[in-house]
C-alpha cells in the first residue's frame, strides 16, 4: 500500500485529510511539526510527502533544506495557504515537486495532482 | 578675443589637495568693458588730434618741398646759363687769342677778324665788341708823370658794326676811367657795368687788356708798358637763351619749363606728370638765382605754381593724413566698441550660466540621491549632501578615494559586471546593491552609474546615484509578510471548512441525506467563491507589486478552451446555456500558461454569469497579423453605455449587473485587463444593453517581453 506522510500543523485539516484520502486506499501518516517530519523520514521514506510550509519548530523550508543536505529521494508536494512565487520558486529551488495551494483544491482535486506519485 | 573676458575658474583647494572642478564659475566683475569705451573714445579723440596736427605738419612740409624743388629746378636753369655766359667769356678770351696773332695792332683787320669769328650765329650774347688802343708808344712809361697832359690817353679804334654805334671810333678815354689801369694790371677779363642800348635789355661791359704776345701774364706788372689796349665787349645775357618758357596747361594739368638756347637745343625739360594737379595761381611762388661770372652779378627770377613739381599722392597726402588719421580713430573706436560690448554679451551670459550652474550646483549639492562624481580611476572628485549623510563619510574623507569605502559588500562577479558595462560597453549600469556605512550599518539601494563620455568617444569620469531602498524594501517585506499572513490566515479557515464539507458530502463520516447534501453543496460553493476572491485578490496584490513572473511555454489554445469549458459545465448546464466552440486546430501560442488560463477563466465565467438562463456563449479563436484573437460573445445582459469606459477599473460594477448579483468584487476584468497587458496583448469589447457583449482578446503568438 501507497504511503504518503503529511506535515500540517493544523491537525483537523491534517486529519480531515487523512480521512479523505484514506478513502482512495493509501496509507497516511499524520505529523504537527517539521521536527518531528523529519524524524518520521528517518526512519522510513513515504511515497509521498504532503508538507505544509508554516508550522511550528521546524517549518516546511528547514524540512526541504534538511532533505536536500541528506539527499534523500522521495516526491515531495507543498500542500500550503502561502501563495507568493518567491515561495513557489524557493521550493521548487529545494526539490519540491509541485506546490498546491489548500484552499484552491477541493480533495477529489487534490487526488487528482498528487495520484501521479503513488 | 577671448583675452577681453578673464573667465577665472575657481578652483578651491582642499586639505587633501583635491579640487572642486567640475563646477566653475566667472567671477570677474571688472568694468573693463567702460575701460575699452571711454579708453576707446579717448584715444580716437587723441588720434584725430594728432591727424590734425600731422595734417598741418605736412602741408606745411610739403609747401617746403614743392618750394625746395622748384628752388632747384631754377638752380638748375641758372646752372645752365651760367655755362652759356662762361662759354661767352671764353669767346672773349679766344679773341684776344686771335687779336694777338699779329704785332702790330693798328695792321689788324677787326672787319675781316669779326666775320672770321662768325659772331652771330655762334656767340649771339655777345652783341658788340671794340677795341680801345693805347695812345702811347710802348716805352714812354715817363710820361705817365704828366697825368694831365696825358688824359684821355685810350682811343677807341674800332667798335662792332652790328650795333651801330660807329659814332663812337676815335673817342678817347682817360685812363682812370672804368679803372682802365688796375684791368690792365690784373691781365683778367672785368665787367666794368651795364649799359642799355635802345630798349634792349641791360647788357653787361666787359673788358678784356690785350698785352703784346710776347710777355708772359707773370711778367705784367713789371712790364705794363706791353700793354696794347683793351678789347670791349658788350654781352646780353638774356640772349644766351632763346626761350625760357612755363607752359602751364590748366586744361590738361599740365605744367612744364623748357629752356633752349638760340641754335635751338633743348636745354632743359621738364614736365610734370598729367595727373599732376596745379595749383592754384594766386599761390605761385617764385623764386630768384643769383649767377656770378667773372665779377658779374646777375640775377634769375622764376615763378611757378606752389605745389611745382608734386605728384598727385604727394600733393594730397596731407588731406590723406588728415582724413585717414580720423577714419582709423573712428575704425579703432569702432573695434574698441564691438569688443567692449562683445565682452559685456559675454559676461552677461557668463555671470547668467554662472547663476545657473550656481542653481544646478546647488540642486546637485541638495538632491536627496546621493550622487558622486569620480574620475576615471573610480577616485571621488564630487560628492553630494546625501551622499555624505547616507555613506556617513564626510566629503573630506570621501574625495579621493574610490566608493569601495563604503561599497564591497557584495560578491565580486557584481563589481565586474559593473565595470564591463560602464568602463567597456560605455552603458549605464543600473542595479541594486548592498553597501555599508561609516558606522558599520548596511543598506540598501539602487545604484546608477553613468559614464561621461566626451564628444571624442572618451570616459572622463563616472556618475554615481545612490537611492536607499532600504525602507522601500523594509516596506516591502513588510507588505510581503502582511500579504502572506492574510492570505494564511484567510485560507486556514477556509480549508477547514471546505474539507468538512467536503467530507461530510463525501460520506466519509457518515451518510446524507438528499436535503443535507444540497445544503453541502451550497456551502461549497460559497466556500468555492470565497476561494476564488482570495485568489483574484493576491494574484492583484502580487501584479501591483510587480511580483508576477511570466514565463513561456507551448500551448494548445483549443485544448486548454475545452479543459476550461469542462471546469465550467456544470455551470452552464444548469442555465440551460449553449456554448460553441470555433477553434482551428493545431493552433499554437507561447505564452505563460497559468496566467492566460486565468484570462480565459474570468471571461469565460463572466460570459456565463451575465448571460441568462438558455443563452448563448459563442467563443471563437483566429489568427489576425500574427496574432491570436479570442472573442467571447454572449447574448446577456450587456454593459451599459454610459459605463462602458470604466468596465476596466479596479472594483467597478456595471449598474445593471449591481441589481442582479451582489456576489461580484468588480475585480475580474481589472485583473484580465492587467493580465493581457502582462502577456503583451490588448482586450476590447463591444457591447449593447440586454443584447449582449462580445470581449476580444488579442495575445502574441509568441510573447518575448521579458517583465
Amino acid at each position: 500500500m501507497s504511503k504518503i506522510l503529511i506535515a500540517e500543523d493544523e491537525d483537523f485539516i491534517a486529519n480531515l485529510y487523512k480521512l479523505n484520502l484514506e478513502e482512495h486506499g493509501v496509507e497516511v501518516e499524520v505529523v504537527p511539526n517539521g521536527k518531528i517530519a523529519i524524524e518520521s523520514l528517518e526512519r522510513s521514506k513515504p511515497d509521498l510527502f504532503l508538507l505544509d510550509l508554516l508550522m511550528p519548530e521546524v517549518d516546511g523550508f528547514q524540512v526541504l533544506k534538511h532533505i536536500k543536505e541528506q539527499g534523500w529521494k522521495l516526491s515531495i508536494v507543498i500542500l500550503t495557504n502561502l501563495s507568493q512565487e518567491i515561495d513557489k520558486a524557493q521550493c521548487t529551488e529545494l526539490g519540491a515537486e509541485d506546490y498546491l495551494v489548500k484552499s484552491d483544491l477541493s480533495v477529489e482535486e487534490l487526488w487528482g495532482n498528487i495520484s501521479k506519485y503513488l | 578675443m577671448p583675452f577681453l573676458w578673464n573667465t577665472s575658474f575657481v578652483r578651491k583647494k582642499h586639505t587633501r589637495g583635491y579640487h572642486e572642478p567640475l563646477i566653475y564659475g566667472v567671477t570677474d566683475r571688472s568694468n573693463l568693458h567702460l575701460v575699452f569705451i571711454f579708453g576707446g573714445g579717448l584715444i580716437c579723440v587723441l588720434l584725430i588730434a594728432m591727424s590734425v596736427v600731422f595734417w598741418r605738419v605736412s602741408e606745411a612740409n610739403i609747401d617746403r618741398l614743392s618750394e625746395e624743388r622748384f628752388a632747384r629746378e631754377v638752380e638748375d636753369i641758372a646752372q645752365v646759363m651760367h655755362e652759356k655766359f662762361d662759354e661767352q667769356i671764353e669767346v672773349l678770351y679766344g679773341m684776344r687769342g686771335i687779336l694777338l696773332v699779329s704785332d702790330q695792332i693798328e695792321d689788324f683787320e677787326w672787319d675781316l677778324m669779326v666775320q672770321e669769328m662768325n659772331f652771330e650765329e655762334q656767340y649771339p650774347a655777345i652783341i658788340s665788341v671794340a677795341f680801345l688802343e693805347n695812345e702811347f708808344p710802348i716805352g714812354l712809361e715817363e710820361l705817365f708823370d704828366k697825368e694831365e697832359e696825358l688824359n684821355g690817353n685810350y682811343i677807341i679804334k674800332y667798335v662792332e658794326p652790328f650795333i651801330g654805334n660807329e659814332e663812337l671810333v676815335g673817342k678817347r678815354m682817360n685812363k682812370n676811367d672804368w679803372g682802365l689801369d688796375d684791368i690792365r694790371d690784373k691781365g683778367e677779363l672785368a665787367s666794368i657795368g651795364r649799359v642799355q642800348f635802345g630798349d634792349t635789355e641791360e647788357n653787361y661791359i666787359f673788358l678784356l687788356p690785350l698785352y703784346r704776345k710776347d710777355l708772359s701774364q707773370s711778367q705784367l706788372h713789371e712790364k705794363s708798358d706791353s700793354h696794347l689796349g683793351f678789347l670791349i665787349a658788350v654781352i646780353q645775357p638774356s640772349v644766351l637763351l632763346k626761350a625760357l618758357e612755363f607752359i602751364d596747361n590748366e586744361k590738361h594739368n599740365q605744367f612744364s619749363i623748357q629752356l633752349s638756347d638760340v641754335a635751338g637745343d633743348l636745354l632743359i625739360n621738364r614736365s610734370i606728370p598729367e595727373d599732376f594737379s596745379v595749383g592754384n595761381d594766386a599761390h605761385r611762388i617764385s623764386w630768384s638765382s643769383q649767377i656770378r661770372s667773372n665779377g658779374t652779378q646777375w640775377t634769375l627770377r622764376v615763378s611757378g605754381p606752389d605745389n611745382y613739381g608734386l605728384g598727385v599722392t604727394e600733393a594730397r597726402m596731407p588731406i590723406f593724413i588728415l582724413f585717414g588719421g580720423i577714419g582709423f580713430s573712428v575704425l579703432i573706436f569702432v573695434i574698441l566698441y564691438l569688443a567692449a560690448s562683445s565682452r559685456m554679451h559675454a559676461l552677461r551670459l557668463a555671470r547668467k550660466m554662472t547663476a545657473e550652474l550656481g542653481k544646478f550646483k546647488l540642486a546637485v549639492r541638495h538632491a536627496s540621491n546621493h550622487i558622486i562624481i569620480t574620475n576615471t580611476d573610480g577616485k571621488i572628485i564630487y560628492a553630494n549632501l546625501a551622499a555624505e549623510k547616507m555613506t556617513g563619510y564626510s566629503r573630506e574623507e570621501m574625495l579621493g578615494n574610490t566608493p569601495r569605502l563604503w561599497g564591497g559588500q557584495m560578491l565580486p562577479e557584481y563589481y565586474n559586471e559593473m565595470w564591463k558595462v560602464v568602463k567597456n560597453d560605455k552603458r549605464p549600469f543600473n542595479g541594486e546593491i548592498i553597501n555599508q556605512r561609516k558606522d558599520g550599518t548596511k543598506y540598501d539601494a539602487l545604484v546608477h552609474i553613468s559614464p561621461i563620455i566626451d564628444k571624442y568617444d572618451q570616459i572622463f569620469g563616472f556618475v554615481g546615484i545612490e537611492e536607499d531602498i532600504t525602507t522601500a524594501k523594509r516596506l516591502s517585506k513588510a507588505r510581503s509578510e502582511f500579504v502572506s499572513l492574510v492570505s494564511h490566515q484567510l485560507r486556514t479557515p477556509l480549508t477547514a471548512m471546505r474539507l468538512t464539507i467536503e467530507t461530510l458530502m463525501n460520506g466519509v463520516v457518515g451518510p446524507v441525506d438528499k436535503v443535507q447534501k444540497e445544503m453541502l453543496r451550497r456551502s461549497m460553493e460559497y466556500a468555492v467563491h470565497m476561494s476564488e476572491t482570495i485568489y483574484t485578490m493576491l494574484t492583484i496584490s502580487h501584479l501591483e507589486a510587480g511580483k508576477i513572473n511570466v514565463t513561456q511555454e507551448h500551448i494548445d489554445l483549443c485544448e486548454q478552451l475545452n479543459t476550461l469549458s469542462r471546469e465550467y459545465e456544470p455551470e452552464y448546464s444548469r442555465k440551460q446555456q449553449s456554448v460553441i466552440f470555433n477553434c482551428p486546430e493545431n493552433l499554437q501560442l507561447k505564452s505563460d500558461l497559468k496566467l492566460l488560463k486565468e484570462i480565459l477563466g474570468n471571461l469565460f465565467s463572466n460570459a456565463i454569469k451575465y448571460t441568462p438562463d438558455g443563452g448563448k456563449v459563442t467563443i471563437t479563436v483566429k489568427t489576425e497579423d500574427n496574432r491570436v484573437r479570442i472573442d467571447f460573445a454572449d447574448n446577456g445582459m450587456g454593459i451599459p453605455i454610459g459605463e462602458q469606459e470604466r468596465i476596466f477599473q479596479k472594483f467597478f460594477r456595471a449598474e445593471n449587473i449591481v441589481k442582479k448579483d451582489t456576489s461580484g468584487t468588480g475585480l475580474g476584468l481589472y485583473l484580465v485587463q492587467s493580465l493581457t497587458k502582462l502577456l503583451g496583448g490588448s482586450i476590447t469589447f463591444v457591447s449593447t444593453e440586454n443584447k449582449g457583449t462580445t470581449f476580444s482578446l488579442f495575445l502574441p503568438l509568441s510573447h518575448s517581453t521579458n517583465v
